[in-house]
């Protein structure tokens, strides 16, 4: 199906927040377009304008404030890999991006669409969960900044209006003891959505035990989840083989208990188990 | 190609002279079906069906004829002629006539001035439908009080082979096993969907290009469904990017005569993704009992297999999928004992039809896990229960054909045993959670049609100025035939490949090559091309001698020259023998003919023999599971393969290169779902980065009937991977999967079983 609309494309976010206040619910955000063409190709979207963010010069850039790191929306996950401050201090989030589609897709797909796309399997949602991630959305006269995980409510559902913008995301990095990693399952090795991903950043404390943990699981629920009752209940025990076994077997049981039990449980149940398994090694053994 | 190489020899048998085509493609120039531009072309766009069956109460198209940009719209009482197709049995209505039976089926077609007129002309047809009953199982389908999909039944076809007396044989067995086996659809995902360009000239022929695999099989049906003189339709193959089976049927072809022939306008139609996905034919899903019996050396003393399949709403190439699933049923090995059910059945699901094998695919998995379950409880090693049983020279198959030369699944297996070994032995018992695991597959398939005429012909033209034409019927969808063909011409007449012109695939200029599948176009049609060239190089050798008043022994044919073989200064230029013969009236022309050497299958027994000559091949493959997350990461495949000789060997490593990806696929992710799959987005194929390491090696069995000693490698390429990967999952694991594809969940249950626990499948027929 093909459908008609007007592309537009701001030179000032101060314009591209004004045609949004005008024309807001008529128009659809375009920065790279790898969800947002899908939607108009199949006629599940009819705007009737499409306004291109993809060049706003005001937040392409990566920025250090005092303790916390703001990135860009509209940023492109090949230049997230490539930006040195990003790979040092969020590298579960550099090994998310780089699972991104194929190359093709991260060339222009950016980290804002991700989070306005809202997609249950999004790769950078769960790395950017364990840094506390906080989203800035703009619109003609106000800014709100809103926790990722209060900012998403549901499978490609959230509250953004539709004459706000995403403009920044701004997380807080890890003390640098601590290690941090990403995996995920898909059914092959590129241009594949996940059916597991999970992010976790940990350290230890002299004596060897959990000192600080944060797990974030995906394409579980209807949107990634931080599993903070679980991520309290380790601080202090000992991060043995035994153990991290078993705490695997616990998120698995507490993400089914909160989702129920459905067709895909059989493999997922194991599948979470063992995702976080390697997750906690990577993060605790060696 | 390398000259050098070239006129040392003056025979580019076994070089790897560079594909015919291939400069146009990569330089974008060649012309694929959607590429054709013809002047105010119509868009074409069909209506489907969605419902799986219905019977049609009515069609309203009026507010469609009349929306603007729209120029016709069609139902079946517009088709003229026989609305009905299908390559073995014609039971598939161009334009669904009183009801349908498949989601996707077609119900109306559009012509409109451009795609979006075609779209909103087609959301403004209505149709009536009453939904009967669907069924997407073939035993349910077979079941006694069963809806009736078609009239004649919802049988499609069985085979028996019955060879020795199993009953016995079982009785007297040391060791016996038996297992189910399940497959599921499998779309071909070739790079290009179908498409297609037609135009009506002055004199009323219609042309067609085509994506196609089949343009004298499309020539005779479409002609038929316009109810019109078969030399009044033309079929052009387009540049074709991929067919794999599904280009054997009309796919675009149907609609495009019909429109052009009602409209006298030119037309066009291209297949979305989407709309290939829906209505294209697929890999027939199949379910397998199998019962193999062997003493305790681990000889083969039976089998007895009962085969199960779903040939959805139409039979397309179904048939043949009946029998060569039986006939392949033993693999290459020898059974003195055999008993063979086949039976497919239509259902309610997506057109079941050819897709690389013919089913060989599938039965291979079932073979190879039963040669893996008998080494296994028989404490045989994989490699060696396999050696004790492949065919031989003398041997005889489950048909009663005794093979009496090229058989080369010994050498295959020799050619891999030491990469096996060595595998074997580097494997650890391991404590960590990544399990490693080495796996074999081994298969036969028989070259060209089952049991049955498939003949090819072929035209060899010189011309007064010494310039050779070559004719040939045979389509090249990307396997490489145009380029073989070229290079068995060339080295017949001495000539360099680049110096000979070919004309392919087009009704018009050509005469029938039969279709390019069953591996058929190097034997069938290189024979028809040898033949060809032959006539014409005795005619010019014979000519040549009176020329030069000698004898014709004492001559040879060589780069464009006809010289004494012990005088090279005495010649003749092709170019003088060419305008002496004119003269002369001697014909420069020359057909060819080549139909392999069959027998049909008795109906009762399944005797007989249906093929010339087989291929062989082994694959072994390594593997490592991830028990904590249940994926497979293949490592490694090496393929052997006999293929008689190796006419071009870089395009023969080509395919083994693709089958292997193909078989990848089948083996871990590739699962088409009727009515729930839609496009690429949720049917998995492999990427480059899921590719092992693939090693290829060529085995040369010559094949004393081929030309130059050659068989066929484009099905084959693929057979052994599903079966290797599967045994390398069970070696790892302990445990095996008896369902394809062993996707995360599959091989997930695997881990957690522990052992060995058979596919339960309810069997009522
Ligand atoms: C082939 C393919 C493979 C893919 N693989 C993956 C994968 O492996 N993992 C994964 O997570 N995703 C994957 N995706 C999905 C997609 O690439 C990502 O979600 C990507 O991050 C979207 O970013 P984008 O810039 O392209 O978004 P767009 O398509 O431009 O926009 C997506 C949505 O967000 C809105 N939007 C975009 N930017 C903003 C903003 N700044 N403020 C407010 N709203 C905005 C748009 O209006 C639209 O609704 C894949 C997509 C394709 C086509």
């Amino acid at each position: 199906m093909r459908i008609k609309f007007k592309y537009l494309r701001p030179h000032s976010l101060d314009e591209c927040l004004a045609v949004l206040a005008a024309h807001g619910d008529e128009s659809a955000i375009l920065a790279g377009g790898t969800d947002l063409m899908i939607s108009l190709r199949s006629g599940s979207r009819i705007p009737r304008y499409v306004l291109d963010v993809s060049r706003l010069a005001e937040i392409r850039s990566v920025e250090q404030h005092a303790e916390l790191i703001k990135i860009g929306a509209i940023l492109t996950y090949s230049e997230l890999i490539a930006h040195p401050l990003i790979v040092k201090t969020f590298p579960a989030l550099s090994a998310a991006m780089s699972c991104v589609g194929s190359l093709q897709i991260r060339n222009v797909g950016t980290l804002g669409g991700n989070i306005a796309n809202s997609s249950p399997a999004a790769d950078s949602i769960p790395p950017m969960m364990i840094h506390d991630a906080q989203v800035m959305i703009q619109r003609a006269n106000s800014v709100r900044i809103e926790k990722l995980e209060r900012l998403i409510v549901g499978a490609y559902s959230n509250t953004l209006e539709p004459d706000e913008l995403i403009t920044w995301i701004i997380l807080k990095p890890a003390e640098s003891v601590c290690k941090q990693t990403y995996r995920r399952i898909a059914r092959r090795r590129s241009l594949s959505i996940a059916r597991v991903n999970a992010a976790i950043c940990g350290k230890l404390d002299a004596s060897g035990l959990i000192a600080d943990v944060k797990i974030s699981v995906g394409s579980v629920a209807p949107a990634p989840l931080r599993i903070k009752k679980v991520e309290d209940s380790l601080i202090g025990l000992k991060p043995e083989p035994k153990f991290i076994q078993e705490t695997g077997e616990l998120i698995a049981r507490h993400i089914v208990d909160l989702v129920g039990t459905r067709h895909s449980t059989e493999y997922k149940r194991p599948a979470i188990a063992g995702l976080v398994v390697k997750c906690l090694e990577d993060v605790f053994i060696d | 190609m390398t000259d050098t190489n070239f006129s040392k020899s003056s025979s580019s048998i076994g070089l790897n002279i560079s594909r015919v085509g291939a400069e146009e493609k990569l330089q974008g120039k060649a012309l694929f079906a959607n590429d054709v531009v013809l002047k105010d072309a119509l868009c074409l766009k069909v209506l489907r069906s969605n419902l799986p069956h219905a019977v049609i109460q009515s069609i309203e198209v009026q507010k469609a004829s009349t929306s603007p940009g729209c120029v016709a719209v069609f139902t079946s009482k517009d088709i003229p002629g026989r609305n009905r197709y299908g390559l073995i049995n014609k039971d598939q209505p161009l334009l669904a006539d009183t009801k349908v039976r498949f989601v996707g089926d077609p119900v109306a077609l559009v012509a409109a001035v451009s795609e979006d007129a075609a779209h909103a002309a087609i959301s403004r047809i209505k149709v009536e439908y009453q939904e009967l009953a669907p069924i997407f199982d073939p035993e349910e389908a077979l079941a006694p009080g069963a809806p009736l999909i078609h009239e004649k039944g919802n049988l499609l076809g069985k085979r028996l082979i019955k060879k020795g007396v199993p009953d016995l044989a079982f009785q007297k067995a040391d060791v016996v096993v038996e297992r189910k086996y399940q497959t599921t659809f499998v779309e071909h995902a070739y790079l290009e969907p179908d498409a297609g360009a037609a135009f009506v000239d002055q004199s009323g022929r219609i042309t067609i290009y085509a994506s196609t695999q089949n343009p004298h099989y499309d020539q005779a049906d479409v002609a038929k469904l316009l109810g019109f003189p078969e030399n009044m339709v033309r079929i052009i193959q387009t540049a074709t990017g991929g067919g794999f089976g599904s280009k054997l049927d009309i796919n675009t072809q149907g609609f495009l005569g019909l429109a052009a022939y009602l409209l006298k306008r030119p037309v066009k139609m291209t297949y979305s993704r989407e709309e290939a996905f829906l209505c294209t034919s697929k890999r027939h899903p199949l379910k397998i009992v199998y019962k193999s019996a062997a003493n305790k050396d681990g000889r083969l003393l039976a089998i007895d297999v009962k085969i199960i399949g779903d040939t959805g709403a139409y039979a397309s190439y179904g048939l043949a999928v009946v029998t060569r699933s039986a006939v392949h049923a033993t693999g290459p090995y020898e059974v003195p004992n055999v008993h063979i059910e086949s039976v497919f059945a239509y259902t309610n699901n997506s057109i079941a039809g050819a897709m690389r094998g013919f089913g060989v695919p599938q039965i291979a998995f079932a073979h190879e896990s039963q040669m893996d379950l008998l080494a296994q409880t028989l404490d045989i090693s994989p490699l060696e229960i396999r050696s004790r049983n492949i065919l031989r020279l003398g041997s005889t198959t489950a048909t009663n054909q005794t093979l009496t030369a090229s058989v080369g699944i010994g050498a295959c297996i020799e050619a891999i045993a030491p990469h096996y070994e060595q595998i074997r032995k580097s494997i650890e018992p391991t404590k960590t959670k990544r399990l490693r695991g080495v796996g074999l597959g081994c298969m036969m398939y028989g070259i060209g049609n089952t049991g049955v005429q498939n003949p090819s012909t072929a035209q060899v033209e010189l011309d007064s100025n010494g310039n050779v034409t070559l004719f040939s019927g045979a389509a090249d969808i990307g396997q490489g035939s145009s380029t073989v063909l070229t290079q068995i011409a060339a080295t017949e007449l001495g000539m360099n490949p680049e110096k000979i012109c070919l004309v392919a695939a087009d009704t018009g200029m050509t005469t029938s090559a039969g279709a390019t599948s069953a591996s058929r176009q190097t034997y069938i049609s290189g024979n028809a091309v040898l033949d060809a060239v032959s006539k014409l190089k005795e005619a010019l050798m014979t000519e040549a001698a009176t020329m030069l008043k000698t004898g014709r022994t004492s001559l040879i044919l060589k780069n464009g020259k006809i010289e004494n073989i012990s005088n090279s200064s005495i010649f003749v230029t092709l170019e003088q023998v060419a305008r002496k013969a004119e003269l002369e009236g001697i014909p420069l022309k020359w057909q060819g003919f080549f139909d392999p050497d069959t027998t049909p299958l008795n109906p009762e027994t399944g005797e007989g023999n249906p093929y010339a000559t087989f291929a062989f091949a082994a694959q072994l493959a390594e593997i490592e599971v991830d028990i904590l997350t249940g994926e497979v990461t293949v490592r490694k495949v090496v393929a052997a393969h006999d293929v008689g000789k190796a006419i071009n060997p870089d395009s023969v490593r080509g395919q083994i290169y693709g089958g292997v990806a193909m078989g990848l696929g089948f083996a871990l992710m590739e699962e088409f779902a009727p009515g729930k799959t839609v496009s690429l987005k949720d049917y998995h194929i492999p990427t480059c980065s899921d590719m092992p390491n693939v090693q290829a090696i060529v085995i040369e069995d010559p094949e004393p009937t081929g030309p130059y000693g050659a068989k066929g490698v484009g099905e084959p390429a693929l057979i052994p991977t599903a079966p290797a990967i599967l045994n390398a999952i069970a070696d790892a694991l302990g445990s095996r999967i008896y369902f394809l594809p062993a996707n995360l969940e599959q091989v997930m249950k695997a881990i957690h079983s522990g052992a060995s626990k058979p596919l339960k499948i309810k069997l009522m027929v």
